[in-house]
C-alpha cells in the first residue's frame, strides 16, 4: 500500500474500541472458549487491518468485521472449506399452529445444547439486532435461507425447551458452560 | 399470507414485521400470541448471549497486536537485521534479552516520581476492585496502600500500586502485553532503583524498588499479593 494512501490508525484504534466487545461475545458464543475467542478476534483485527480500505461505506464496517471474525474462525477451526460446501436448508418448516414457546427452563442450558449453525443466526440477530440480510450478509447466505436457518433455529430451541432431539440437527457439541468472569470475586 | 406462512416468518424474525405479517398479526389471536412468545424468548436470548463480558483491556491488546503486525509488514528486513545484530551482542555481552516493555516500565517509576507521593492507606476492597478491572486478584497480606492508579506505559493502561512494605517502599506495576512482549522474567537495575519483572499470560508484573532490596523477597512479594484471575470458559 502506497504510504499516504494507509489507513489512519487512529480510526483503526476508534473501530477497534467500538467493536471489540461485542465481536468478542460473539467470538465467545462461536469458539465457547474464552481465550481462543481473543485469539481469534485479535487475528481477525490484524487480517482487517492489512484490508482496511476495502470498505469505502464506513456503514458497513460492522458487518465487514463480523465477517472476518467468523471467516478467522473456521480458519482456526479448520473448518473453512467444509462450510463453503455446506448446502443451504431453504425447504419450508411445518409448524404447528398451536406451538407453545413459553421457555420454563434456563435459556443458557439451552443454548450449549443448540447446534452452531442454528446458534449462530439467534446470536446474530439477538445480541447484535442484524436483520436477516444482514445475517445472510455475514454468514454468506441467502436472504430466504437465512430466514429458514432462523425459523429451524427457533423450532430446535423449542425442541430443546420440551425434551425433544431435533431430527435433523447435527449433534451437538458437548455442553461446555460459558462463566461469567472479569469482576471482581 | 396463509397462517403457516405468518408462523414461519414470525420465527424467523418476530421483531421486524413486514406490512403483511403485522396485518395478519393484528388479525388473528393466535399469531398475537405466538408473537409475544417468541418476543419473550427473544428477550432471554439476548440477555443470555450478552452476559459473557471481556476482560478489561481486550482494545488495547487488539491495536497492539495489529501495530506488532504494521510494523512487521513495514520494517521486517530492518528489524531482522536489526535483531540479528542485537541477537549477536547480546550472545556477547549480556546473558538474556532486555524487553522493551520491561524497560519502560522501569522507566516509568524512575520518571513518575509523583506516583511515589503517600495518598494515604487505601483500602483493601478499593485495590482489589481497581485490580480486577485490568484482570489481576490481589490478596491483602497486611501492607499499606498508599498510591493507586492508572498509568500509561509504552502505549497501554495498567496499574501502578505503591505500598509501604517491612522492606521499604515498594511499587509495582502490572501491565497489559502482548504475548512474548516479556516471554521470561527479568531482573534490572538503573539508577538507584532495580526491578523484577514476570511474565503472566496476557500481563506483566513488575516489582521495583531501591537497589539495596533483596529481588528474591521482593518477587515473593508480588507473588503473595497479585495473581491473574482464572477466567475460563
Amino acid at each position: 500500500m502506497i504510504p499516504w494512501l494507509r489507513p489512519s490508525s487512529a480510526h483503526f484504534d476508534q473501530v477497534v474500541r467500538a467493536y471489540s466487545s461485542e465481536l468478542f461475545q460473539y467470538a465467545s458464543w462461536l469458539c465457547r472458549d474464552r481465550h481462543r475467542a481473543e485469539d481469534v478476534l485479535q487475528e481477525a483485527f490484524a487480517r482487517a487491518w492489512k484490508n482496511w480500505g476495502q470498505v469505502e461505506d464506513e456503514s458497513g464496517r460492522r458487518s465487514w468485521l463480523y465477517t472476518i471474525v467468523r471467516n478467522e474462525f473456521l480458519r482456526d477451526t479448520g473448518r473453512a472449506k467444509a462450510r463453503m460446501e455446506e448446502p443451504e436448508d431453504d425447504e419450508p418448516v411445518d409448524i404447528a399452529d398451536d406451538i407453545d414457546f413459553t421457555c420454563g427452563v434456563e435459556i443458557r442450558d439451552l443454548l450449549v445444547q443448540l447446534p452452531e449453525k442454528f446458534l449462530e443466526p439467534l446470536l446474530l440477530q439477538n445480541l447484535m439486532g442484524m436483520s436477516c440480510e444482514e445475517i445472510a450478509a455475514v454468514m454468506g447466505l441467502s436472504g430466504g435461507a437465512t430466514m429458514t436457518r432462523l425459523t429451524r433455529a427457533r423450532m430446535a430451541l423449542h425442541q430443546l425447551m420440551h425434551g425433544a432431539t431435533e431430527p435433523n440437527a447435527t449433534p451437538a457439541k458437548p455442553a461446555l458452560r460459558l462463566v461469567q468472569t472479569g469482576g471482581a470475586k | 399470507m396463509n397462517a403457516q406462512d405468518a408462523r414461519r416468518a414470525l420465527l424467523a424474525d418476530p421483531r421486524r414485521l413486514p406490512a403483511e405479517l403485522e396485518q395478519a398479526v393484528r388479525d388473528d389471536a393466535g399469531l398475537a400470541k405466538l408473537r409475544q412468545q417468541l418476543l419473550g424468548l427473544d428477550d432471554k436470548l439476548a440477555a443470555a448471549f450478552g452476559d459473557v463480558t471481556p476482560l478489561p483491556g481486550l482494545a488495547e491488546r487488539i491495536i497492539l497486536r495489529a501495530r506488532y503486525r504494521r510494523r512487521s509488514v513495514w520494517l521486517g528486513a530492518v528489524a531482522a537485521s536489526v535483531l540479528l545484530a542485537g541477537a549477536l551482542s547480546l550472545t556477547v555481552f549480556r546473558p538474556e534479552a532486555e524487553s522493551p516493555l520491561a524497560v519502560a516500565m522501569l522507566d516509568h517509576v524512575i520518571v513518575e516520581k509523583g506516583e511515589l507521593a503517600d495518598n494515604g492507606n487505601i483500602s483493601a476492597a478499593a485495590t482489589k476492585v481497581s485490580l480486577a478491572q485490568i484482570g489481576v486478584a490481589y490478596k491483602d497480606i497486611g501492607y499499606q496502600v498508599r498510591h493507586i492508579g492508572e498509568c500509561e506505559v509504552a502505549g497501554r493502561i495498567g496499574r501502578h500500586v505503591v505500598m509501604n512494605t517491612p522492606l521499604g517502599v515498594v511499587t509495582f506495576l502490572i501491565m497489559p502485553q502482548v504475548k512474548g512482549e516479556l516471554s521470561s522474567r527479568r531482573v534490572m537495575n538503573k539508577g538507584l532503583f532495580q526491578a523484577v519483572f514476570v511474565p503472566q499470560k496476557r500481563s506483566a508484573f513488575g516489582v521495583i524498588a531501591d537497589a539495596h532490596m533483596n529481588t528474591k523477597q521482593m518477587e515473593s512479594m508480588m507473588g503473595q499479593m497479585f495473581a491473574p484471575m482464572k477466567d475460563e470458559i
